[in-house]
């Protein structure tokens, strides 16, 4: 039902209503002042005959009275015999008129026997006026006192019934129009009830009308707010086969589309932090590679002058007098030190080209105990007692276990360099969980010297070193990190002067047995 | 019978050496070509037992000469070792001491190595 249909149904209902209701009162009230109108139009002739009916008759009566020499009227005038006969006839006569008018008035209205009482009595009263005032033979052997007497008597009578027949009229009269009021102001109560009822109907209809158009628009309007606020998954509920129904359809085809359009906040952030994390290693792998390109000219101009000097070393060598034993110390440190040379520039160029990765299946704690056997057997340990823990749950790794082995011996090394005068190393695997991918971190901790902070950031980087001797080529933690990204992984560390140290490397990992 | 050996290289300094401590060992007579561009010529000129070749030298590099030799009727059955200072020394270290199916030796080499090399690759 549409918008439109819902309010024209609702003005339809209240017109109609109020329309039928005005219309019925209208029709009532006629009606009722129609048949008032005919009983009055009936009532108020007959009212009028009586009353002309009495005055007459009394007339007739006075005029009969003084016309048989009763007592005179009030009056100066003392009035002739035949004066009052003649008196007495036009009365009776006008007495007479009156009742014909009476009778049709009477046979109209339906009060035929009040008509022949009323009639009854004035021809009685008539009858005793002439017999008074002529003496006819109705009067005979009577006396005109006993005559008068009777005249007075039937007056009584005639009056009592006229006066009676006009009450009674007069009642009926006030009975009827009393009557009327009360149904009009029945048909009043009524109407007013009626026009009370259809408003609250009206009313009802309204709220009922309001609440269906209200209702769903502020479930709109709620369930845009929630999208709003960013849950594009949100659809609004409202069904309607109406506008608002329309406007609901094609607001959920609108989230829709916002929702395919619109990467959300949370997979925005997270594509941001890739991207970072891409940049960096991207950053980190330029920076190898100019580094690389750098280390190859270097090794290039620096191993071939290294190459002649071995040549001339080894060339000397065979010249030498036997017995000159300081020459022939002479030659070996040259040639020591052309090996260091050397081994510094292999490492330079393990920066150039990482060797290729030959990864094959090993447990966390295959890996730290072999690696723990090398340093023992080495006799690196001195001092330094070894413990291990493992947490890694079933976490296995996939990785060249020769150069995962050479970064966690570097590690260890370094940790037994740091604890020059004995502590303790140890070594722990935990399964980790980063950036939502399943990890095996492998910690390990010296309670050695520790490293200052402002240290600690430079630590990665090519040749810088810590150890004071300068024992190392600086180079070591830089291709540990080399290698561990070049798996995939990270290299983290964190150092409390005085404390320890602990490096953690973070390699991604698989559940054992898992399918590759 | 002494191996005839060709060297190309052009570091003359290390080439000094290594004509000398080759010959030292009373087993091989060594050639020296300092210039990428005559090396063509003198292998076929010359016939060795074996090459000894520098991969980086101006000019010609010395996998094109490599390349070349392989062409050449006269020159292809000769056995090369490459001489290189970029090669990691592990790497040439190997069982076949081969990468990409050629001989490597590192420099700087300690000329025992070379000759155990040598000796594999030209019994």
């Amino acid at each position: 039902m549409t918008l439109n249909s819902k309010l024209g149904l609702s003005f339809l209902v209240v017109a109609l209503g109020v329309g039928t209701v005005g219309v019925a009162w209208v029709q009532r009230a006629t009606i009722m002042k129609g048949q008032f109108d005919e009983f009055a139009n009936l009532t108020t002739p007959a009212l009028v005959a009586l009353g002309q009916i009495k005055a007459a008759s009394l007339e007739m009566a006075m005029a009969s009275d003084r016309a048989s020499g009763g007592e005179p009227p009030d009056g100066p005038v003392q009035e002739p015999a035949a004066a009052s006969k003649q008196a007495m006839e036009q009365a009776r006569a006008k007495s007479l008129e009156w009742l014909m008018v009476y009778h049709g008035v009477a046979a109209r209205a339906g009060d035929q026997k009040l008509a022949g009482v009323v009639e009854q009595a004035a021809s009685a009263l008539t009858e005793r006026a002439t017999a008074l005032a002529e003496g006819g033979t109705q009067a005979a052997g009577r006396s005109i006192g006993v005559r008068r007497s009777e005249l007075h008597d039937a007056e009584r009578i005639f009056a009592r019934i006229i006066d009676s027949a006009i009450a009674a009229k007069v009642a009926k009269l006030k009975q009827e129009r009393s009557a009327v009021g009360r149904s009009v102001n029945r048909a009043v109560r009524l109407s007013l009830a009626a026009v009370g009822l259809f408003v609250l109907l009206a009313v009802a209809l309204g709220v009922f009308i309001a609440g269906t158009l209200a209702r769903p628009i502020i479930k709109l309007s709620n369930d845009a707010r929630i999208i709003g606020t960013g849950e594009l998954a949100h659809r609004t509920t409202v069904r309607s086969n109406d506008e608002i129904g329309t406007l609901a359809q094609t607001f959920n085809q609108m989230t829709e589309n916002l929702e395919r359009t619109t990467v959300s906040k949370a997979a925005l952030e997270k594509a941001y932090a890739e991207l970072q994390r891409t940049q960096q290693q991207l950053v980190q792998s330029e920076k190898l590679a100019a580094l690389g390109r750098f280390s190859a000219g270097v090794a290039h101009e620096v191993k071939n002058p290294l190459g002649i000097i071995l040549g001339g070393v080894e060339f000397l060598g065979t010249r030498l007098p036997a017995a000159d034993e300081d020459a022939k110390t002479a030659l070996g440190l040259i040639e020591k030190s052309v090996h260091r040379a050397d081994t510094i520039v292999r490492d330079l160029l393990k920066f150039a080209r990482p060797s290729q990765l030959k990864t094959e299946r090993v447990a966390p704690e295959e890996l730290v105990n072999g690696t723990v056997a090398l340093l023992t057997y080495g006799g690196a340990l001195k001092q330094v007692s070894v413990s291990t823990r493992f947490a890694h749950g079933e976490a296995e790794l996939e990785v060249d276990k020769n150069q995962i082995q050479q970064v966690l011996l570097n590690l260890m090394m370094n940790a037994v360099d740091a604890m020059p005068s004995g502590g303790s190393l140890t070594i722990s695997t935990f399964s980790s969980v980063g950036d939502g991918r399943p990890g095996c971190r492998i910690e390990v901790a010296d309670t050695g010297e520790g490293i200052a902070s402002e240290q600690l950031g430079r630590l990665f980087e090519p040749f810088f070193t810590t150890k004071r001797d300068k024992k190392g080529t600086g180079l070591g933690l830089s291709i540990s990190k080399t290698i561990v990204e070049s798996h995939g992984g990270a290299m983290s560390v964190a150092s409390e002067v005085g404390m320890g140290t602990t490096f953690a490397v973070i390699l991604p990992a698989r559940a054992k047995g898992g399918r590759g | 019978m002494k191996k005839y050996i060709l060297v190309v290289d052009d570091e003359v300094d290390f080439t000094f050496f290594l004509k000398k401590n080759l010959e030292a060992t009373g087993k091989y007579d060594v050639v020296v070509c300092n210039e990428a561009a005559q090396a063509i010529q003198r292998a076929k000129q010359l016939r060795p037992n074996l090459i000894l070749l520098d991969i980086m030298m101006p000019g010609t590099p010395g996998e094109e000469i490599a390349t070349e030799l392989k062409t050449h009727t006269e020159t292809k059955a000769i056995p090369v070792i490459f001489l290189t200072a970029l090669v990691r020394q592990e790497e040439t270290a190997d069982k076949s001491h081969k990468i990409g199916g050629q001989y490597f030796v590192a420099k700087p080499v300690k000329i025992d190595e070379l000759v155990k090399m040598i000796e594999k690759v030209s019994p």
